[in-house]
């Protein structure tokens, strides 16, 4: 899998971490990541990719969730980084449709190094976020995940498809002890074609409801 | 009166970049080129790069420019850039005998293989001030290079490049061994990536002194000679040269990168201690069957920085022999208070607004105050 020529790894990088920032300053916010052209394997969407190019380098490790060789190799091709299994890797590629059993594994940090715990990326199908007090529901046939935490205002909605709630369960199983946890970004392109990314950092405690 | 938080926002921030450049420049004069920093403030280029924690000498120039000198602050800047560089390669083990030696001595033999070196060195100088350097010209230098120039025998010049190290001779000899402290065989860890924790593997100590404070080591360093550890050490071999570096590619080829140039030294101290003690034996002595054997502390360090090497080998040979009434034998003292960029910025950080932090230290105060004063009252009334 050859390497994406278009992307620039100082300015597109820069702007794609920017948006990460601010979504997991803002847990639940949606942003655009600015458009980038490349063609990633069919098991990646094009926000996964730009958010494994922004925040991988060669001296990280990741590891992938049911996916083929060939995303893999295109994600290592692309960043550097060297594949791994869950257990060592600091950034876990996965669909949210996945069954929940490889959180398990994911590293959570220590208490004494947190910051050594796992980033999850799950692709999911779509997301809306609910503007304040809005009667209808914008999506349906997903959850509706309402947020709260640092970061959050009061509280916050978020409507998703394709995320597992029993995932979500064991999400929230693994983030019980603050500050060990599991930082997990939400990757999808919507209709229009724009790669889209949401993030649950640990400290966003989250329960959903289906819609 | 109470205390008024000061607002100060962007605008002032942007001000004061502004104003620390103008400061900077208002003297107006030439702009001084960064080939004239390199060439010119070799020392101080070589102490930015050991402190940055980056072998580049260019960029060490710029910082030192940028910052007006101010050494912390341009192995700050060079630490900053570092981070946004991605480790691509570790190197081979680089093997200080394949040296390219501008100077080297011993404080402990006067004859060694290959002889004295004395190398470019202010050891020997009167440290007089030389006001005949403010006439100096392109002129004046090219005639000064010329005659020491004129010096070299150009037959000779290949003749001898590296040399055998004095450390080697006592290997020979039996006087020092190659063995290790528990753990010391750990894995390699890099301090670069991952944070320090302890007892700290000798891998991340060296690593830690190698890009320590010049001062603050040798503040530590200094220590151990006055008394507050194991004792003075001698010089078995100070070097400072040009090493080769290698790497293997990902191909599995191995590739010259070219030298740096660093300063090693070795410190040789008293019967070491440690053999006896781990072996559990009484009163720290060794059993006559066991010959005694001297302690070596290494240091190393980037450029020409000769008190950092030294007192880092003082430092490594005090960490060795634990002492608790010696702060330069505690991991955890001399590697948090010698790290120039932690100490640096949690020094400077005490300018930031403690407002918050502050005030409620002061209501503290006051309440007690307060309390303080009504309790009388409360009795008379």
């Amino acid at each position: 899998m050859g390497r994406e020529a278009a992307y620039d790894e100082v300015f597109d990088g820069q702007a794609h971490f920017r948006a990460l920032l601010d979504s997991t300053a803002r847990p639940g916010a949606l942003n655009f990541l600015t458009p980038v052209q490349i063609d990633p394997p069919a098991g990646l969407n094009r926000a996964t990719a730009l958010i494994a190019f922004a925040l991988m380098d060669g001296n990280s490790n990741f590891a992938t969730v049911n996916m083929t060789q060939s995303e893999g190799s295109y994600l290592a091709a692309n960043t550097r980084a060297r594949r791994t299994e869950i257990d060592g890797a600091d950034f876990i590629f996965a669909s949210g449709d996945e069954a929940p059993e490889f959180l398990e594994a994911a590293c959570c940090g220590t208490l004494l190094y947190p910051d050594t715990a796992a980033t999850l990326i799950l692709q999911i199908q779509d997301a809306v976020v609910q503007i304040q007090d809005a009667p209808e529901r914008p999506l349906t046939g997903g959850l509706r995940l309402t947020l709260k935490g640092p970061g959050v205002d009061g509280i916050s909605a978020l409507f998703v498809r394709g995320i597992r709630a029993d995932l979500l369960l064991a999400l929230q199983a693994r983030n019980a002890e603050f500050p060990l946890g599991l930082d997990a970004i939400l990757t999808f392109v919507d209709e229009s074609g724009r790669a889209c990314l949401a993030a649950l950092p640990r400290t966003t405690h989250v329960s959903w409801e289906k819609c | 009166m109470g205390y008024v938080a000061v607002k100060g926002g962007q605008d002032a921030i942007a001000n004061a970049n502004e104003l620390v450049e103008y400061y900077r420049l208002k003297g107006r004069t030439e702009p001084v080129r960064l080939d004239q920093v390199k060439t010119q403030f070799r020392l101080a280029i070589d102490r930015a790069m050991g402190e940055g924690s980056l072998y580049a000498p260019e960029h060490a120039a710029l910082a030192l420019i940028q910052v007006e000198g101010d050494s912390f602050e341009a192995a700050f800047h060079l630490r900053a850039y570092r981070t946004t560089l991605e480790r691509r390669y570790y190197s081979e083990v680089m093997n200080t005998r394949e040296m390219i030696v501008e100077r080297r001595i011993s404080s402990t033999f006067r004859e060694i293989p290959g002889g004295q070196i004395l190398g470019p060195t202010r050891d020997y100088s009167m440290r007089l001030l030389e006001p005949a350097l403010l006439q100096q010209s392109l002129g004046s230098i090219d005639t000064f290079l010329e005659k020491v120039q004129g010096y070299l025998e150009p037959e000779k010049l290949h003749g001898i490049t590296t040399f055998g190290k004095v450390i080697d001779l006592f290997q020979a000899e039996g006087i020092i061994t190659r063995e290790t402290q528990e753990g010391d065989n750990r894995r390699v860890v890099d301090v670069t990536r991952e944070a320090i924790k302890f007892p700290a593997p000798r891998s991340a100590v060296l690593q830690m002194l190698a890009r320590a404070e010049t001062g603050g080591l040798m503040c530590m360093g200094y220590s151990t000679m006055r008394g507050f550890a194991v004792g003075h050490g001698t010089i078995g071999e100070l070097r400072v040269g040009r090493v080769p570096l290698r790497v293997v590619d990902a191909r599995g080829r191995r590739r010259y990168l070219g030298r740096i140039k660093v300063t090693e030294c070795e410190m040789v101290g008293g019967a070491a201690k440690r053999r006896a003690a781990k072996r559990g034996e009484k009163n720290g002595r060794s059993s006559s069957k066991e010959r005694p054997t001297l302690s070596v502390g290494y240091g190393l360090c980037f450029g020409q920085n000769e008190t950092k090497a030294i007192c880092m080998g003082m430092v490594d040979t005090a960490l060795r022999s634990p002492d608790p009434l010696s702060p330069a034998s505690s991991q955890e003292f001399v590697l948090h208070h010698t790290e120039c960029v932690e100490g640096y910025g949690f020094t400077n950080h005490l300018k930031l607004p403690h407002y918050v932090t502050f005030q409620s230290e002061l209501d503290n105060i006051r309440r007690v105050v307060k309390a303080g004063e009504q309790k009388p009252q409360a009795v008379t009334g």
